[in-house]
């Protein structure tokens, strides 16, 4: 029992049906990003305060440049398989599949970054004292962000450590924290030794994990959800290049027709990342 | 079971495709790729979830009527099952609460969608048609797969410590969000479940229908159940994405501690939460709401489809104004991705956003009553023969005018301020949906049972099935619509006994007979469970008893499901399809025959 | 839409945003002077033109190709 129109177009419409198909789950997919846009938007704009250039913006350009050179790449896969050469369409889909790859690697490393890197806010008694144990204060105390009028301080762990927070340090009874902290450009240099401060004198502390602030919570849920289709476009072009590549050999115009699909969709993964790095990387 | 009669009619087809060699029990039927086996799995799966989600009603309905007082015979199941919060066999508020949230999520999300769509669209879309099956089998077949997982987790979730989400279907943060439970976790990742079983069902369908259609099968030939899919399926598509994408933001809210939800300064029960804030809870609204409002639409249109398919067979007649009711639905399909705030009046939205919103909705009504209209109209001159299926769709019209009605005080924003929130919402969107799009179904199951399993289903339960679901319908969700007159707010464990009127006081509350009335819809909803048992006897009782049909086309219809072997086998159609004519050909003068099949080439004069 | 229009309308986005990255680090580096930003407002530049040069190069290539 053959579905009709698998491969061969239908006349009326000039698509096959994976064509189609794969057209109208984009449709869908700009409504899923599409929402979360909006969210953003109205985040933002409903925020008193806006962090930025807080994310690493060689490794978002670098990434940028892997992705626009993994969609060359897969179109130069498609165009080998129509031109027939099956060995260049391996080539070239390989490629693609490496840029993938470095970007999800690139990814976690950016992620792993913000999960060891800290913000402390002080109580009002905190923060006096605190001005009064370091006179160079000023090198170190960022003016008021997305908690409005309250200084903080940035930095990571003495022991490097990930995913501390004021609820834990409090559910663990630890009475100090040692913070490595950054310095304010241009004017600080590097911290001679850790700063102590003890748990009575934070009112706050996070690290740049979605609970952080609307920017992280809408940052990692933007970036993870287009993570996962890259890893979902991971998947079938893998199968595609391994055991899928089999149908070149019985169905030719099939396969290349599959490869079509994956290509569009990748296209649009790709076409997302070029919204979500201006709006975090860049704005 | 369905399945078994299935098995025969394999059994017997095996000669026709030999080349899928022998399939063993777990790939012909558990993960069957065929449409018509996808659909039985989604039919029997669904009906389940509505008795599920029905009897949750009537555990909650026994609080409402006797508040405090142990259950009948299920109390005690539902302590030891459930521990302390049906401790001594009672409802305690957080289980009302959990019951009521899952009911109205278990109808909607798990039976009656699935029920429309997944079982009578991938039944019918492809024969209807002339296809020989979906043109996508294998996602199919994982569409029902991922539909089935997310229902039980739902499922699960009743049981997990702290019980099933119980933030009320909508699940409004920040009461979902803070609610320190698990439920709504479990009911998020459900969710996601479903929405992804919708979304690739719904583009199943759509290029099904855009790309299968059998040669001479034009737009407008079309039966106007597949055009009523065809609409269903586009809302589906695109207003389901913006509630995913709402469903990740709450599921990380609860999971990563984030604030997508939360504004700043949140307190909650007298502590100021330890949160960034920073977010919104209106934003859930106008997320949720934007899918929920087509997805009302996505209840309806597909009954309004089985209605055409069941009238024009039962008044053998064409349906009068075809292309009002294709335009009419696809007007509907537009317009219902603008109207969505007006579940939303009484968020402060300032009277410019209301104005656009009451007058979308406002226009949104005339497309629908131009299609009940109609479907009247169509019934006027017809030979009309009172089969079981035809009842129920005939009962369908004034249920849905009353429910189309009571909507309209909704739609205005003056009037909603006193209505939102209570029970006349309550009584409007049951009338729409109860004896509105599950007396659809109902018609839809025994009008298309004789084409799934060769025998009719009893003809005299099924009237009694009818007679007393009708009667117990209406004496369950009428007095609901004078009680949120009244004053009675909806989702209130006690029944309303919070705002009863106190008669020493003073104080305006709620009438003591409004309170009252609580009792006699508890007796009627028993009632009408207690109708619903020869329906589900005579289901499975005539898959192996009923009367056997005696053609092919025991109804004869014009429609092309009815031009296969009785069940249809793998490839539906023994012989390629082509359309020559119209959907209703019925009572033409000078044919021979009161009917004329949509593939008949020359007709009898 | 066909995929060679789709892959067109792709590099057409990032040629825009090479251009669009070149312009906000140039203003960048024109407030804050460092030299980071006039290493990305010219590598973008760069990639612009090398993004522009290939969409050129395709289009007449895929003429070939069905």
């Amino acid at each position: 029992m053959e579905i009709p129109y698998t491969v061969t177009p239908r006349r009326e419409t000039g698509l096959y049906n994976g064509k189609l198909g794969i057209w109208l789950f984009l449709a869908s997919e700009v409504m899923l990003f599409g929402a979360l846009f909006s969210s953003y938007v109205l985040l933002r704009v409903g925020a008193e305060a806006w962090p930025s250039r807080m994310l690493s913006l060689p490794l978002g350009v670098l990434n940028t440049a892997i992705l626009v050179t993994s969609s060359v790449l897969v179109v130069m896969g498609w165009t080998a398989l129509k031109l027939r050469q099956f060995e260049r369409f391996k080539l070239f889909q390989g490629l693609t599949l490496l840029c993938a790859v470095v970007f999800l690697g690139i990814k976690s490393v950016e992620y792993r970054q913000k999960f060891n890197h800290y913000e402390v806010w002080l109580t009002d008694k905190g923060l006096e004292e605190f001005k009064a144990a370091h006179p160079d204060h000023e090198k170190w105390l960022k003016p008021p962000g997305v908690i409005p009028g309250k200084h903080s301080l940035t930095g990571h762990l003495a022991d490097g450590r990930s995913f501390y927070d004021h609820r834990k340090m409090r559910a663990n009874g630890d009475k100090e924290v040692v913070l490595t902290p950054d310095s304010i450009k241009p004017a600080g240099g590097e911290h001679a030794h850790p700063i102590r401060l003890a748990a009575a004198q934070i009112q706050r502390l996070s690290a740049y994990v979605p609970a952080h602030s609307s920017y992280f919570a809408i940052y990692f849920t933007l970036t993870g959800l287009h993570a996962l289709h890259v890893i979902g476009g991971i998947l079938v072009m893998a199968y595609l290049w391994g055991p899928g590549s089999r149908m070149w050999k019985s169905e030719p115009e099939r396969f290349t027709n599959r490869i079509e699909c994956s290509v569009v969709y990748w296209h649009f993964v790709d076409f997302i990342w070029l919204i979500v790095f201006p709006l975090f990387y860049l704005l | 079971m369905a399945t078994e009669a299935a098995a025969q009619v394999n059994g017997d087809m095996n000669s026709a495709h030999e080349a899928h060699g022998h399939q063993g029990f777990v790939s012909k039927y558990i993960f069957s790729t065929d449409h018509k086996v996808v659909g039985i799995q989604y039919g029997i799966t669904a009906l389940l979830f509505l008795l599920l989600g029905f009897l949750l009603m009537l555990l909650m309905r026994w609080q409402l009527a006797y508040p405090g007082s142990a259950i009948p015979l299920a109390g005690g199941w539902l302590e030891k099952i459930l521990g302390d919060v049906a401790r001594n066999g009672k409802m305690t508020a957080d289980l009302y609460n959990s019951f009521g949230a899952m009911h109205g999520t278990i109808m909607v999300f798990l039976a009656v969608v699935p029920l429309i769509v997944g079982a009578f669209g991938n039944y019918l879309v492809p024969l209807q048609i002339g296809a020989p099956d979906m043109a996508f089998p294998k996602l199919n077949m994982m569409s029902y797969h991922v539909y089935l997982w997310g229902g039980l987790i739902m499922f699960v979730s009743f049981f997990i410590p702290g019980g099933a989400a119980q933030s009320g279907w909508t699940s409004y943060s920040p009461l979902a969000t803070v609610t320190p439970t698990m439920g709504q976790t479990f009911w998020l990742v459900g969710m996601v479940f479903l929405i992804t079983s919708s979304l690739l069902g719904s583009i199943n369908i759509l290029v099904t229908i855009i790309q299968l259609r059998a040669p001479g099968l034009t737009w407008m030939r079309l039966p106007f159940f597949v055009w009523a899919q065809f609409v269903t399926s586009w809302l589906l598509l695109l207003a389901f994405p913006p509630l995913e994408a709402a469903g990740i933001m709450q599921l990380m809210d609860k999971v990563t501690g984030s604030s997508f939800f939360l504004p700043t300064g949140l307190v909650v029960g007298g502590q100021p939460m330890d949160i960034s804030g920073g977010g919104s809870p209106l934003l859930w609204q106008h997320l949720f709401w934007f899918l929920a409002h087509p997805e009302v639409y996505v209840l309806i249109l597909p009954a309004f489809g089985i209605l055409a398919e069941v009238i024009t067979t039962n008044t053998r007649k064409n349906l009068w104004g075809y292309s009002l009711l294709v335009y009419g639905a696809l007007s509907i399909g537009f317009i219902s991705f603008i109207v969505w705030a007006h579940h939303m009046y009484l968020t402060g939205m300032g009277t410019k956003l209301s104005t656009f919103f009451q007058t979308t909705t406002m226009i949104i009504s005339i497309p629908s009553v131009i299609i009940v209209t109609c479907f009247l109209v169509s019934l006027w001159g017809g030979s009309i023969r009172f089969t079981v299926p035809m009842w129920f769709c005939l009962a369908f019209l004034p249920m849905f005018g009353i429910g189309g009605l009571t909507g309209l005080p909704l739609g205005f924003s003056f009037s909603d301020i006193h209505l939102h929130d209570s029970y006349y919402v309550i009584g409007h969107f049951h009338y729409v949906v109860a004896p509105g799009t599950i007396f659809a179904i109902f018609g839809g199951i025994y009008h298309w049972y004789p084409k799934v399993t060769g025998r009719f289903m009893n003809d005299f339960w099924g009237r009694v099935h009818f007679f007393l679901s009708f009667i117990f319908m209406n004496l369950v969700f009428f007095p609901m619509f004078l009680q949120g007159i009244y004053g009675m707010s909806r989702r209130m464990s006690d029944g309303g006994a919070t705002y009863a009127q106190a008669a020493e006081t003073g104080v305006v509350g709620l009438p003591q007979w409004a309170i009252d009335l609580n009792i006699n819809i508890t007796q009627a909803a028993i009632a009408l469970g207690l109708a619903q048992i020869p329906f589900i006897i005579n289901f499975f009782w005539s898959i192996r008893h009923g009367q056997p049909v005696e053609s092919d086309n025991p109804w004869q219809s014009t429609t092309l499901e009815w031009q296969t072997p009785t069940p249809p086998g793998h490839g539906n159609f023994t012989k390629p399809m082509r359309a020559h004519r119209g959907p209703y050909e019925y009572s033409l003068p000078g044919r021979a025959a009161d009917f004329t099949p949509q593939n008949e080439a020359e007709p009898k004069q | 839409m066909p995929i060679k229009a789709l892959h067109i309308f792709f590099i057409t986005a990032a040629f825009l945003l090479g251009l669009g990255l070149a312009a906000w680090a140039g203003d960048a580096y024109y407030k804050t002077g460092e030299k980071g930003y006039l290493v990305y407002a010219v590598g973008s530049a760069g990639s612009g033109i090398i993004l522009f040069g290939y969409v050129i190069y395709f289009w007449k290539k895929m003429k070939q190709i069905k």
